[in-house]
């Protein structure tokens, strides 16, 4: 029977990936592209890694402190399986939609919960070999294995994932416990995500440095891991040396929080699974109601529909945040970047030209209307049923983009156009041009929902993070931004200027922008009524 | 009030609904009865003017809902079967958000939110998040957003479904109502007995294809709507 859940998770979780529009069984090309881009991402994973295992095996070894390669390995592998699953911990094992319709079923409590533990424990798995796969080899090429240290390397693969398992299911526990106390939870997800991705990008920035950092105070930082961290030192110890009473004290450590972490959710499953969140109940006050426009109450619905999920709002508007960055550092470096443009002659010609399309580059990930018809979703018979004209509900849409995207845009160019000291003329250049290109892809992702729109998604993070328009919608906006100033640099630097080729750009930007409104209200509006 | 003539929709070469005609006149409750798939919900959702359709017209009040789509709409609601509504709004926001759109004065949608909500118990409520609802407290809601703008004719998919015996109580009453002023009901149900007390004239759809209609004693012939149904289940098959 366990077996059966297993799988019939495991499709969950796959299906999930690949399943199309309309409950039709997921085409070929659709499950080798999912296939693709897990590949590609399996790729750029193992190389990044395989980067930083490369430039640290060598002077650790030079420092005798080759176990000190393995400990750091475990020490990612752990960061690593605990931040890409504590979440999922969270849905599967305390959030799960199912429990009641699998214990209403003749099948045993504990297989019930095996049957989660694995689909996390599997995950995990996936996520270590990205790490601990390109650290093997490096290791292996650079300075060879012993038979023995390979067997305690795969028993150390094969226990490493136990420890965070217990790890993430006592963490998860406590943030699904916080998460439903919580009535703001989307403005928490929001923070932690946006300090995610901050923490990523600096981490990314800085690797080099930090490598080296970790080098020259290598025995500093061995030292306090052996203190501080005595099971990864035990673990570390016992694949360099192939030392049994180490690899005991590291499984010692590794085992006993898995297995009391399992017998703990044993105990509380029923409770757990079948406990309802508590919220505080909200009483009605009646107080004087007030009449709004048609349109202004569209608008209000969709702002706090793009507002109400912190998910929706990541991936719709990342381009917002990095503009508001953007603008941020501008500020903040005002002084180096004034004497970068003076220093070089090329950028204080081309200073605008360059404005415009930083603008563009960072605009073109916004792309909130590429899902603002799929996320209708099941409450689509709504505004279909009530006296709303399509283009009304259509309009709505790309205002609130354009809403959402125009003030930030604003802030940027009036900053730089000052920081830069540039004239009216051209600072009315750097303000238009990127709102030419927000209203673009504003229309593009709206013409793309509307070709191809997603009714049937399991929440609405699936729904802005995996359907075929947001997908389209994203690699045309970055491609366009991409090949802008391509087409200038390769093919038309030697016939015109930047700025004569930006004025050209802002007139097809404007001719497609209008052409692409034209059909909104005409092949948009018809494709809308057959939805 | 709703006149619905050879109206035909297809799902691909499937008919689901096949040359159906139907005159609702005003103050009827009329009962549209059918097994699973029969084509009722594809029926009503024409009529609201949720799905285009292929052949036929649908007329509200004399207007046809191909032509004048907006004034057709103004004057009718419409509950579906499951009301799934915008969960990220509370009670009060959603109700608010439909009057606006109907362009309700503030004064009205006051009276009429009160008058209902208090109706159906859902007063104190109002303010939590809708993804906090029950699907009883979501139908209630979809029922006072559907009055809201005192419709002429309501157009209802299984509206008694997850409501308590008191709420199907009260709607049945608030029907009878809208009906004594003037107004008319179109709604399907499952529950015979229900449709036999109830409505003044009752249809029976079977595979797309209307298989009898007219006054609820006229259908039934002294016999239960349950033993009508189920003979012409057996004699259409």
């Amino acid at each position: 029977m366990i077996k059966t859940l297993i799988k019939i998770k495991l499709q969950g979780l796959f299906y999930r990936q690949v399943k199309s529009s309309k409950n039709k069984s997921a085409s070929k090309g659709k499950i080798a592209l999912m296939i693709f881009l897990f590949g590609y991402v399996a790729v750029v994973f193992c190389g990044l890694f395989g980067a930083l295992f490369n430039s640290l095996v060598e002077p650790l070894h030079l420092m005798q402190l080759d176990w000190l390669y393995f400990a750091l390995m475990a020490i990612i592998v752990i960061m690593f399986c605990f931040l890409g699953s504590v979440f999922i911990t969270e849905h599967e094992m305390y959030e799960a939609k199912d429990n009641e319709l699998l214990m209403s079923m003749p099948l045993k409590n504990r297989d019930i919960l095996l049957s989660r533990v694995f689909v996390i424990l599997f995950l995990n798995y996936i996520y270590e070999l990205l790490i601990a796969g390109p650290a093997f080899v490096i290791y292996f090429v650079k300075r060879g294995m012993t038979v023995g240290q390979i067997i305690v390397f795969v028993v150390v693969f094969l226990t490493l994932p136990l420890f965070v398992l217990a790890l993430t299911c006592a963490i998860a526990w406590v943030v699904a416990h916080v998460m439903n106390r919580v009535r703001k939870k989307n403005i928490i997800v929001l923070v932690l995500s946006i300090g995610f991705f901050a923490v990523y990008f600096y981490g990314v920035n800085y690797i080099q440095e930090y490598i080296l950092i970790l080098i020259q105070n290598g025995r500093s930082i061995a030292q306090a891991i052996e203190q501080g961290l005595f099971p990864i030192y035990h673990l570390s110890i016992a694949i360099e040396q192939v030392n049994i009473f180490s690899l005991l004290i590291y499984l010692v450590c590794a085992l006993m929080p898995f297995v009391f972490v399992m017998w703990l959710l044993s105990k509380n499953f029923i409770q757990m699974a079948t406990s309802q969140p508590k919220s505080k109940k909200i009483k009605y006050v009646e107080k004087p109601m007030k009449q709004n426009a048609m349109i202004k109450s569209l608008l209000i619905r969709e702002i706090r529909h793009f507002t109400s999920n912190a998910m929706v709002m990541l991936n719709g508007a990342m381009g917002i945040i990095m503009t508001i960055i953007g603008s941020g550092a501008l500020v903040i470096y005002a002084s180096t970047l004034q004497e970068i443009v003076i220093m070089l002659p090329f950028v204080k010609e081309n200073i605008v030209p360059i404005l415009c399309l930083m603008g563009v580059g960072v605009g073109s990930l916004n792309i909130i209307t590429a899902s603002l018809i799929s996320l209708e979703g099941n409450r689509l018979w709504i505004i279909k049923n009530l006296p709303i004209r399509e283009i009304d509900i259509l309009n709505t849409k790309l205002l609130l983009h354009l809403i959402m995207c125009i003030p930030a845009n604003l802030i940027f160019s009036i900053i730089a156009s000052i920081i830069m000291k540039l004239n009216i003329v051209d600072s009315l250049l750097v303000i238009i041009a990127p709102n030419l290109f927000t209203v673009f892809i504003a229309l593009l992702g709206l013409l793309m929902n509307l070709w191809k729109p997603k009714f049937d998604w399991v929440n609405e993070t699936v729904c802005v993070k995996q359907s075929m328009p947001v997908m389209l919608t994203m690699f045309i906006s970055m491609g366009t931004a991409f090949v802008i100033p391509m087409l200038y640099m390769i093919v038309l630097s030697d016939i015109m200027s930047a700025f004569i080729y930006m004025y050209i750009v802002m007139i097809v930007m404007i001719l497609i922008n209008v052409y692409f409104y034209y059909l909104i209200r005409t092949w948009g509006v018809k494709k809308f009524k057959t939805l | 009030m709703l006149r619905i003539e050879h109206l035909t929709k297809k799902y691909d070469d499937f008919k689901a609904v096949d040359d159906l005609s139907l005159h609702i006149e005003q103050g009827q409750i009329y009962g549209f009865i059918g097994h699973n798939g029969a084509g009722k919900t594809t029926t009503l959702k024409s009529i609201a003017g949720i799905l285009p359709f292929d052949e036929g017209d649908i007329y509200i009040d004399g207007k046809s809902i191909k032509d004048n789509p907006l004034e057709c709409k103004k004057a009718m609601a419409y509950i579906p079967d499951n009301p799934d509504l915008y969960e990220y709004l509370s009670g009060v926001q959603y109700l608010n958000f439909i009057a606006d759109v109907y362009q309700v004065s503030a004064k009205d949608r006051q009276e009429r939110i009160k008058k209902y909500a208090d109706l159906l118990d859902l007063t104190d409520d109002l303010a939590q998040p809708i993804s906090a609802y029950s699907h009883g407290m979501k139908q209630k809601l979809a029922v006072i957003s559907a009055f809201i703008h005192d419709p002429k004719l309501i157009i209802m998919d299984e509206p008694f479904v997850g409501l308590d015996p008191k709420a199907s109580h009260l709607l049945k009453q608030i029907m009878k109502d809208v009906c004594d002023q003037g107004g008319a009901i179109f709604f399907s149900t499952h529950v015979l007995e229900v449709a036999e007390k109830l409505c003044d004239r009752i249809a029976i759809i079977k595979q797309g294809k209307l298989v009898i209609s007219g006054r609820t004693q006229d259908v039934t012939q002294n016999e239960s709507l349950e033993d009508v149904f189920l003979e012409l289940e057996d004699t259409h098959d």
